[in-house]
């Protein structure tokens, strides 16, 4: 990796929803979000201010592909170290469930010299952390993780300093282990950690070049450490946004419009004001809030609020694909390679097909919700976010006031998948609240967080290939429609290609999930490339290797190849499939097998997935990262979709939206590449990236029939 | 029309004032500030608020308050007996069973209760106990270690 990207965070343009916040009464003003759309307004207009207060100047573009953030260079703004030895991280990235409060601490402790147990993570609080974007990309340990290890070595050589110093000894006689530094020649003699800041706090700049390391004298990294948060987690102590309690808090509700885009006429609040406990019920333009004493009297005031909407026509699920077309904005060519219709004019065989994947819901455990507190003007808010500073900016423009005036803290938070990027609760609880006069807490329900939240687009891809009929492809056109760029360029040795991202308005509110468009132009594609292979007659791997020549591709391909017995399956192998991915700059490859009842109906029975993510921090963080992403792609591949219905959202619960269950889950086999001295790079999106194309491979040899759409057992019309 | 009832909370008999319309969870986050069961739906379908009343697992969010009159009821918050952990949490830390945490507390009293009712469950007796908990994040796999792991223990120390 680039220096200069292990010092900043790349902002991709596709997180569509952080361009396009849209606060005022929530789905009632779907043109202010459209306006916004994909223009990336918001985080330039947002973000400096933020930056001048880490003491750092603006974004640096990056082409098309987004912005990127420089990081501060001061030891202090980091970390810091207590005379009593305590180590305090400070780090806006957040632990949203994938581990890295832990990681990030072992990343630290490695390059430190100190125990896991000395250092404590300070995550995601605007007031006390340098500025960041967001955790999201799967970019905490690649950037981040790199990041901490730089301080901590630099950190390091200030305590050997220091103590070179003390001790007049050259460094070359001192060591450093569990936050000491000891003499070797007199291995009695040690200096704690906190006795060398004693004199003073590390107030240092972090070197340019710095050494780091050698993976071979790891001790902390590369270990399979149990999560430093467990035990809160499973005593419950966990403390999440809904579960704080201040004196004299209010419970926040809103009532909800009707269908997205509805206008409210008028609004009877006079029977919501009477029930008891109710101490607010209010109107501000298209926006109902109450608070109330209890859950109890505000979900019963919100019932007896007589509000009068107009509404808008929207459209359908049915109509989705067939509107994208239509309604597609120009187009941006993302690669363009040789000459398509040479390559065309080259082939023996052509192939053209689309593909379609419906919204789907991130449906995190956790549905938002925030607390807020008003007091001598600056708002404090608690919300469980992957952008903490991005709600900061989102409430300094909602309130008009300025962003040093607002404090986001990020408690637990329970999932993300990229849905919690916008400050939706947060906001409306920081609204309540100011017409209140107190504190309020509010937790969206599980049907508001179905139908309110942002959800992943929905795709409309179309492959035109053409190919020799000993399987190299000579032409490749590839058209998205809607879903978005990651990923759409091939990640194989096309000499003539074109790859077109078209952009529409979409009727849903969409923006971020896992792996964002990877998996649908993975899906795409790879689906594709098992019909091409079918063509030709060429096995999907034989087919595979003939166009690929990434050799961390190759090894994944092989690993998987080994791991599953493809070679030598058989029978079985006529109810097995396989997909590639690069995501996050890691490199994935996937077998699954299927079964299906006698309606048809798959379960995947087996999956053999080989990762190469580089350096590895936490090898079962790590795996539980593998594990539970393709167990959830389980979901979007066989069952999960967003049905709706002019302008309403049809799939507003767990019994209509069918999220992976424990008795879906197959066995799962794991092969992970490990090269110490390579950087690391993302786990938590890749392995949900090439799963449906794997299944959906696996499904179509299994049941002689092409299967192009998702969810396999339920796809759109 | 506030009303009180009498009931068993962790050990401690106690009596509460329930609010019309009220349900279990409410009153054990909202009036007793016990906040380890969460929200999840609202209509169990996903097992997040799963607490222990008389020992069987109940959907604490669709269970009227009043209902629990005079019962036992178990929290994720008296699990752990003098300041020792119960197993079934000792084997979710060790398997890292979860990852937000989340569905943690329902699903370890889900694991409890199906552990009460059947001391060595099969694997298709794990899938069918805990098929009312949603793990979003799909810890699911490590969630059955964890389940065998604990009967596996008991099973040796008998």
């Amino acid at each position: 990796m680039k220096e200069a990207e292990a010092r900043s965070e790349l902002i991709e343009q596709e997180r569509y929803e952080i361009s396009s916040f849209f606060p005022d009464a929530l789905g009632s003003d779907r043109r202010t979000f459209l306006k916004l759309f994909g223009s990336g307004l918001v985080v330039i207009l947002a973000a400096p201010a933020s930056l001048a207060q880490s003491g750092e100047s603006g974004f640096q573009r990056q082409g098309a592909r987004g912005f990127r953030v420089p990081m501060p260079k001061d030891i202090a703004a980091w970390m810091r170290i207590e005379p009593s030895g305590k180590i305090t991280v400070f780090t806006g990235k957040v632990e949203v469930g994938q581990g890295v409060r832990t990681s990030l601490a072992q990343a630290v402790a490695e390059e430190l010299s100190a125990t896991l147990e000395s250092i404590e993570l300070v995550m995601g609080d605007t007031d006390l952390t340098p500025f960041d974007m967001g955790t999201f990309g799967s970019r905490t340990t690649a950037t981040m993780g790199v990041q901490l290890r730089r301080v901590a070595a630099a950190a390091r050589g200030v305590l050997l300093d220091r103590a070179a110093d003390r001790l007049k000894r050259p460094k070359s006689d001192l060591s450093t282990s569990d936050g000491r530094v000891r003499m070797m020649s007199k291995p009695q003699i040690e200096i704690t950690y906190g006795e060398l800041v004693a004199a003073g706090p590390i107030n240092n700049e972090i070197p340019d070049q710095i050494p780091e390391k050698d993976p071979a004298q790891w001790r902390v990294i590369d270990r399979p450490i149990q999560r430093v948060d467990g035990l809160a987690k499973v005593t419950g102590r966990a403390l999440y946004a809904d579960d704080l309690r201040m004196p004299a808090m209010l419970v926040g509700k809103v009532v909800r419009p009707p269908s997205f885009g509805a206008k409210l006429i008028n609004a009877d609040l006079s029977a919501a004001q009477q029930v008891p406990g109710v101490v607010k019920a209010f109107v501000d333009g298209n926006f109902i809030g109450i608070a109330a004493e209890t859950q109890e009297a505000a979900s019963q005031a919100a019932e007896k609020i007589q509000a009068q909407w107009q509404e808008e026509k929207g459209i359908s699920d049915r109509e989705i694909f067939q509107w994208f077309k239509n309604q597609a904005k120009p187009p941006r060519a993302l690669d363009q390679r040789g000459d398509l219709e040479q390559g065309f004019a080259a082939a023996e065989v052509r192939l053209q097909q689309s593909y379609r994947l419906p919204y789907i819901a991130h449906a995190s455990m956790e549905p938002r919700s925030a607390t807020a507190e008003w007091k001598e003007g600056r708002l404090l808010v608690h919300v469980g976010t992957q952008r903490p500073f991005g709600c900061k900016s989102e409430l300094a423009v909602f309130f008009k006031i300025p962003e040093n005036q607002v404090h986001v803290l990020v408690p637990a938070t329970g999932s993300a998948f990229g849905g919690k990027h916008t400050a939706d609760a947060a906001i409306e609880a920081a609204r309540i609240a100011r017409t209140a006069g107190r504190p309020v807490r509010l937790a969206w329900t599980r049907a508001e967080e179905f139908t309110w939240a942002y959800f992943r687009p929905a795709a409309y891809i179309e492959i035109r290939s053409g190919f020799k009929s000993d399987g190299t492809l000579t032409a490749w056109e590839f058209h998205n429609y809607n879903s978005g760029e990651r990923g759409a360029v091939a990640p194989y040795n096309i000499k003539n290609s074109l790859t077109v991202f078209h952009p529409v308005e979409s009727p849903l509110r969409q923006g971020s999930y896992r792996g964002l468009a990877n998996p649908a132009n993975t899906f795409a594609r790879e689906v594709h490339l098992d019909e091409i292979g079918e063509l030709t007659g060429l096995d999907p791997v034989a087919l595979r290797l003939k166009n690929l020549a990434d050799p961390r591709l190759l090894s994944v391909l092989n690993k998987a190849i080994e791991i599953s017995g493809w070679a030598s399956a058989g029978e079985r192998k006529n109810s097995m499939g396989l997909a590639l991915a690069v995501d996050a700059a890691t490199y994935v490859a996937e077998v699954a097998e299927v079964d299906a009842d006698s309606s048809g109906r798959i379960a995947v029975t087996k999956v053999w997935a080989a990762v190469d993510c580089g350096a590895v921090v936490n090898p079962d963080i790590l795996r539980n990262q593998i594990e539970g992403a393709i167990v959830q792609a389980i979901g979007y591949t066989l069952r999960e979709k967003i049905l709706f219905e002019d302008g309403k959202i049809l799939t507003s619960s767990f019994g209509d939206y069918l999220a992976p269950r424990i008795s879906d889950v197959p066995a799962i086999e794991i092969a992970i590449v490990n090269n110490p001295r390579t950087p690391s790079t993302g786990i938590g999106e890749p392995p949900a990236v090439p799963f449906a194309a794997a299944v959906a491979n696996a499904a179509s040899r299994h049941l002689k029939k092409r299967f192009r759409s998702l969810p396999l057992n339920s796809p759109l019309d | 029309m506030l009303r009180s009832i009498e009931l068993t909370v962790n050990g401690q008999t106690q009596s509460v004032r329930v609010e019309p319309g009220q349900v279990l969870l409410s009153l054990i986050r909202n009036t007793l500030s016990l906040t380890g069961a969460k929200y999840g739906c609202g209509e169990a379908q996903c097992g997040a608020c799963t607490v222990l009343v008389n020992d069987r697992a109940v959907r604490s969010c669709v269970t009227p308050a009043e209902s629990v009159e005079g019962k036992q009821i178990l929290t994720i918050e008296g699990l752990a007996k003098n300041g020792r952990l119960h197993p079934v949490q000792r084997a979710f830390m060790e398997e890292g069973a979860f990852q937000c945490g989340y569905c943690t507390p329902g699903m370890i009293m889900s694991v409890v209760a199906l552990l009460r009712a059947n001391p060595n469950p099969s694997d298709e007796d794990v899938r069918k106990g805990l098929a009312g908990n949603l793990c979003r994040c799909c810890a699911y796999t490590r969630i059955g270690r964890a389940v065998k792991k604990v009967a596996g223990q008991r099973g040796a120390s008998q």
